[in-house]
């Protein structure tokens, strides 16, 4: 029952009493005031902030405020647009994605939030298939994010012309690979010049190439 | 059903010995293997004897229909489902009566050890597939399940096991099998979180005196101890190498 030497743990694995550490994530505390695991991992003890958490061997990725995430538009209302977020990315200093969701969440960004400037029509920002990066501002309901800030925005477009991918040419507008049209968008800085590569499981299945 | 049917099969030798050779307190050979399923986020098979059940964990995530989900926590949903191939004459693949029933008491079972406050209007998947049966699928399920939860990363406050007491022929025995459940007197499947002390299922099937319920439950207990040390070994040996990135 008590944790082994190399402090491998599972679910309600004994870690200490309330009065020694103060419950970290992957722990909890039971009615006794025992801290006990929650989940498979391994304990780590700090003895500076006399913290105990517990390292998962399998992270579960979830939403929570303050993440970067990877999404597609699926409708735009007038003062709202409706994300299916797919990842959770990095941006800085490089974009890289984090993990995929084991399932798409659904989340919107209000009209007060798709940019830092005053929005006359929010079309001019985003569209049905634009794909995009956000940051969780709540993971209340609704989930909401914000794209405010230059690093938020679009990454890849569908043309409302002929259908082909849409590539972002400056910070307001992107451009159709295969017939030129161009529309206003509000474009992420790190779409430019060329937009980062996504290759998700979950992606893949879906038009863009 | 029911009564002592002593001519067709004797289910207590003279010796004390069950039908299968084993003694009344003896519990089934049991296996277990986690992660056996690529696409679930977390799976597992639990075996005893010949009852065969394979677990799969989906979530948290949004579920299908926004209105069953609860502004305060995760709700769980889980589905007992027993293979046409598991019993010996085909099972209907629709879901039964009984299998509804089970799926509810299921996740009842686990309900009081997952921390499903941590994902309010969120939806957590169990699928409880019973492969062969033998007796004893629910709690059999209920291990699996348990083991599946883990595999999956989702919060726990414990690992749960679960084991069923019967009496037949007078005798209370652990771990009963489907001949001693179909022949025997009192069928009580149990579950619970040794760790935590909390017992999350407790069924009774049949007439146990005061007596014979203590006894009983105090051997569910004492196997149901064992049962989830065995699923702690299973963990350690599937997850003890694997190096950890930093958080």
């Amino acid at each position: 029952m008590s944790s082994s030497s190399d402090n491998f743990v599972v679910p309600g694995t004994e870690l200490g009493v309330e009065e020694e550490y103060i419950s970290g994530s992957g722990t909890y505390c039971d009615d006794e005031g025992r801290i006990r695991a929650s989940v498979v991992g391994r304990a780590r003890y700090d003895s500076s902030s006399r913290g105990v958490s517990v390292i998962p061997v399998k992270k579960l990725l979830y939403p929570k405020q303050g993440s970067n995430v990877l999404g597609i538009v699926t409708n735009v209302h007038r003062d709202l647009v409706v994300v299916d977020m797919y990842a959770e990315v990095r941006l800085q200093p490089r974009f890289s994605i984090i993990g995929e969701y084991e399932s798409t969440f659904t989340a919107g960004i209000p009209l007060s939030q798709v940019s830092e400037d005053y929005v006359k029509d929010i079309h001019d920002y985003f569209r049905i298939g634009d794909v995009i990066v956000a940051r969780v501002i709540s993971v209340g309901a609704p989930l909401t994010l914000s794209t405010r800030g230059a690093l938020y925005g679009v990454l890849y477009s569908q043309c409302s012309v002929c259908g082909h991918l849409m590539l972002p040419v400056n910070p307001r507008s992107v451009k159709c690979t295969y017939c030129g049209h161009v529309e206003k968008r509000k474009v992420s800085a790190i779409a430019l010049p060329k937009p980062p590569s996504v290759k998700l499981k979950k992606l893949l299945l879906r038009t863009l190439s | 059903m029911g009564g002592s049917n002593k001519s067709e099969v004797k289910l207590i030798d003279e010796s004390g010995k069950r039908h299968d050779g084993r003694s009344p307190e003896d519990l089934r050979p049991i296996r277990m293997e986690v992660g056996v399923l690529n696409n679930a986020n977390g799976s597992a098979l639990v075996e005893f004897g010949r009852t065969r059940v394979i677990a799969a964990v989906y979530g948290p995530k949004e579920p299908p229909q926004k209105y069953v989900a609860l502004p305060d926590r995760a709700i769980l949903r889980v589905r007992y489902h027993m293979a046409p191939f598991s019993t010996e004459d085909r099972k209907s693949p629709a879901p039964s009566r009984r299998e509804i029933e089970l799926s509810k008491v299921i996740r009842e079972a686990l309900e009081p050890v997952v921390i499903s406050e941590l994902y309010p209007r969120a939806a957590i998947d169990v699928f409880v597939e019973v492969l062969q049966a033998d007796g004893g699928t629910r709690t059999t399920g209920v291990t699996a399940a348990s083991l599946a939860l883990a595999d999956a990363g989702i919060p726990m406050r414990a690992l749960v096991g679960g084991v069923a007491v019967g009496k037949v022929e007078g005798v209370l025995v652990l771990d009963i099998d489907e001949v001693e459940d179909n022949l025997g007197e009192a069928d009580m499947p149990v579950a619970a979180a040794p760790d935590i002390n909390k017992v999350t299922l407790l069924q009774l099937n049949g007439v146990l005196t005061q007596e014979e319920f203590e006894r009983g439950l105090e051997m569910a207990l004492n196997a149901i101890k064992k049962i989830v040390e065995m699923e702690k070994e299973t963990l350690r040996n599937k997850y003890s190498k694997v190096s950890l990135e930093e958080v």
